[in-house]
């Protein structure tokens, strides 16, 4: 549970911050901003974003009350949003969404643990890096200032993992009893360079006093996206966090329901926070894998290969927005489907990221092949923003 | 007493205190002799049936539109069902601060994390507090083969990891329904439980052990796991190589699971992956020649689990102190364990606006540290990483806690209490901070935020 009086505090912290604009804009080397969402759990994305134009969905999917595809209104002449996000349309007309649909990650074995390690340091396979993606990416895009990327949760996200400061923005406690104490826990942690670190992450979270209670325990999404928000508006520029609740093995329609208005909700909070912000924002939200093709024989599906990312942000109306993109829709007919039951990958996912990463910050594609996702091969130019 | 004696306490214990005369000898504990878990098994099987028939009572009046009655009913039921809950749960972390078995203690938590289940689910609730005595006590010293099927049959685990409505598409109910099979549990015993990621498995393999396992499922109004014919796929299956099944009678399709297990837990890959949680819990990251050691004796001893706790309190002996973090559950333990605490300190009662019956030292603690109670964010459990059990979140939460303890402390001085807490682990660094303290509950709060009380 958010504690309501120290969070009030922090935004009333933050406007006072944004109320000195020449000092912020002196602060961030950018005004571009990006929001990066880990969708945990395997989103199903052909539940999300339906292909009805495909004459294999309704084969593949044939309607059957809760055994079978949630209900959808048209987003364009060949796919449907999921009912749950219809509220996203206008913003998906105003070319300030879009999809990316049949992409993952090199990935292909179906882990969700090795599947989010993959995701999140990078790389080709699970372990193929020691820091996350993020983590290098604000070596290289940021200032030197903590303030430049923030960590909206509880502080052990593989992607933003490294030697690069940042923001990790956690619970609220009562430090009351600690109060001042300061130089005492100073002391005793100034020998144990772990403890030291961890201390002084704390101490500087605790003033001014920024904390959510964990993602994962209960704080609403408004909440962590109102502070992603607060965040972006003052010296952030990029923010990371996770949305929760997508792996769907039983009755899928019920729990995506949930996680979808979670995530519509964290949208429509970001772009209201961000107020004009908005236009130079840029949100990429993924999972670590789709799901089955089929539905299992709980009214569910299980942990499948492609999915779905969806993107967000007012910078899109520049470049992609409005669009489901796919390099190459692979469909859906049984022969098309990854080792005959998962959508089949068209495009490794961090293509995308990668070019987006490379525009907002201006990073050569060198660097990003280098640096960010290495091994990765970059193609045709992207042009999302 | 040798400081080396702490860090084996702290490493396979819960640390020592010196004020109880406590002396530590894990190997003394593999001598124990332990019960076989029957008669909690039994409890949990009317606890289940219980609870199915009240649910069903309660639904009833639903249906029956008894808007009022229903509401009353509901809340009664829940009220019960939070009480029991938190008496068992009290219960269960109030045996660990007062057990004399401590090695035996860390071993018990290792294996309820190993195979864990959550409750996630209503129904989970009632039984779960059953897990621990019921279904890893008794295979404790025993083999690994006999904890695995235990463990996967446990009507929590069933629910959990959705074995309760898997059914096999071509068996007669699954032919009459049009359901089919749920791969949940079949992923995560070969990915989590037995071989482990890479552990050379492909999907095939996932679907046909979750084939393998369709007929068992939970009958609640007997509370307990059972087979029935009708729900269980006919026909071969094959997993990693040999084939299970054909139409045989009814006992040799059920025991099919049985066997399947039986074969996954005698595999090498199976001996590697115990081995490497094992080592990496007691002794912490970088031990991967003590993994092996552990893997040899698994697999030399057929999974007999004694030899293999043996080898680890040998490759253990004289590694240094500080590889490891106490995860929440070992730092609040030996929190309790280390201190002398008020008079009815570890009593439920009545707390809050809701009234619920907890404890800030024992429920309450767990519910403000990171690592809540039976509630793993995923199938895989706690982590073992001392960096995430050192991150600013979960010292944080530790801060939050310690105010908590030191009110319920019966001492004057923060000198008594680092004597009792750390002994001679206390740094000089750590006596000398507390020396300078503001106020005395500020020095003993010290003591447990310590590194040395913090890491193992």
């Amino acid at each position: 549970m958010l504690n309501r009086r120290a969070f009030l505090h922090t935004a009333a912290a933050f406007g006072a911050f944004s109320s000195q604009p020449v000092l912020t804009l002196a602060a961030a080397p950018t005004d571009k901003r990006l929001v990066v969402i880990v969708l945990r759990g395997g989103m199903d994305g052909l539940d999300v974003v339906q292909p009805t134009g495909d004459k294999g969905y309704a084969a593949l999917r044939p309607a059957d009350g809760t055994n079978g595809p949630s209900p959808a209104v048209a987003l364009d002449n060949f796919f449907q949003i999921n009912q749950t996000l219809s509220d996203l349309v206008p913003l998906f007309k105003a070319k300030e969404l879009s999809f990316v649909h049949a992409v993952s990650t090199p990935y292909r074995s179906r882990s969700h643990f090795e599947a989010q390690d993959t995701l999140e340091l990078g790389g080709d396979s699970p372990r193929a890096s020691e820091t996350g993606w993020v983590n290098r990416l604000i070596g290289l895009a940021g200032s030197k200032r903590i303030e430049f990327a923030a960590d909206i949760g509880t502080g052990d996200s593989l992607m933003l993992r490294g030697p690069t400061g940042h923001l990790n923005v956690y619970p609220e406690e009562d430090l009351g009893f600690w109060a001042n104490s300061t130089q005492f826990l100073r002391l005793l942690y100034k020998d144990d360079a772990g403890f030291k670190a961890a201390y002084e992450r704390i101490e500087s979270g605790n003033d001014p006093s920024m904390k959510v209670e964990d993602v994962d325990r209960g704080v609403s999404a408004r909440e962590v996206a109102s502070l992603a928000a607060k965040l972006l508006s003052g010296e952030s520029r990029i923010a990371a966090f996770s949305v929760y609740g997508w792996d769907t093995h039983f009755r899928q329609q019920l729990k995506l329901t949930r996680s979808l208005t979670d995530l519509k909700v964290t949208l429509q909070t970001l772009k209201e926070g961000l107020g004009r912000d908005w236009q130079n924002t840029a949100v990429v939200a993924v999972s670590e894998f789709g799901r089955t093709a089929r539905f299992n024989g709980t009214q569910g599906t299980d942990h499948g290969t492609g999915g779905l990312a969806v993107l967000a942000g007012g910078l899109l109306a520049n470049g992609s927005g409005g669009k489901v993109l796919s390099t190459r829709w692979p469909g859906v007919a049984a022969d098309d489907l990854y080792e005959g039951r998962d959508l089949m990958p068209a495009d490794d996912v961090r293509r995308y990221i990668g070019w987006l990463a490379a525009d907002l910050f201006n990073l050569d594609p060198g660097t990003v092949t280098r640096e960010i996702f290495p091994g990765l091969d970059l193609g045709t130019r992207l042009k999302l923003v | 007493m040798e400081n080396a004696d702490y860090v084996t306490a702290y490493r396979f214990g819960f640390g020592l205190n010196a004020s109880r005369g406590e002396r530590f000898d894990p190997k003394a504990e593999l001598g124990r002799k332990l019960g076989d878990g029957k008669a909690a098994m039994a409890e949990m099987e009317v606890a289940l049936a219980e609870h199915s028939k009240t649910g069903g009572a309660v639904r009833k009046l639903k249906k029956n539109k008894q808007a009022d009655e229903y509401q009353k009913q509901k809340k009664v039921k829940a009220i019960a069902a939070q009480l029991l809950d938190a008496q068992r749960n009290h219960q269960r972390l109030l045996d660990a601060v007062n057990t004399d078995t401590p090695f035996l203690g860390r071993l018990a938590a290792f294996w309820v994390n190993h195979f864990t289940v959550s409750r996630l689910r209503p129904v989970i609730k009632p039984v779960i507090g059953f897990y621990e005595p019921g279904v890893i006590w008794p295979n404790l010293l025993g083999n690994f083969a006999d904890m695995l099927i235990a463990a996967e049959l446990f009507p929590a685990m069933v629910h959990y990891l959705n074995l309760q409505t898997s059914i096999g598409p071509s068996s007669e109910l699954g032919k009459k329904s049009g359901k089919g099979i749920n791969e949940n549990l079949g992923r995560e015993i070969l990915e989590l439980h037995t071989l482990g990621a890479g552990g050379g498995y492909t999907q095939a393999d996932v679907t046909a052990l979750a084939m393998i396992m369709t007929g068992w499922h939970v009958a609640m109004d007997r509370g307990r796991t059972v087979f029935s014919r009708k729900r269980a796929e006919p026909g071969d299956k094959t997993l990693l190589g040999r084939t299970f099944g054909g139409d045989g009678k009814r006992k040799e399709q059920g025991s099919q699971f049985h066997d399947a297990l039986r074969m996954l837990a005698a595999h090498p890959a199976t001996a590697k992956h115990i081995g490497r949680k094992l080592a990496l819990h007691f002794i912490g990251p970088g031990s991967d020649a003590e993994a092996a050691k552990l893997a040899s004796v698994f697999a030399a001893n057929n999974g007999e689990l004694k030899p293999v706790y043996e080898t680890l309190l040998d490759v253990g002996d004289g590694k240094p102190f500080g590889l490891q973090m106490r995860n929440d559950y070992q730092f609040v333990i030996s929190a309790l364990r280390g201190t002398k605490l008020k008079a009815g300190a570890l009593e439920l009662a009545p707390i809050g606006k809701g009234r619920r019956m907890d404890n800030l030292l024992t429920l309450g603690a767990m519910d403000k540290l990171t690592q809540g109670i039976w509630s793993a964010p995923t199938p895989q459990g706690w982590t073992d990483d001392p960096e995430f059990w050192l991150s600013p979140s979960v010292l944080s939460r530790r801060l939050e806690w310690i105010p908590e303890l030191i009110k319920q402390i019966d001492a004057a001085e923060p000198t008594e209490v680092v004597a009792r807490a750390l002994g001679p682990m206390a740094s000089k660094n750590t006596l000398q901070t507390i020396k300078f303290a503001s106020n005395r509950l500020e020095g003993m709060g010290l003591v447990f935020a310590s590194p040395e009380f913090n890491r193992r």
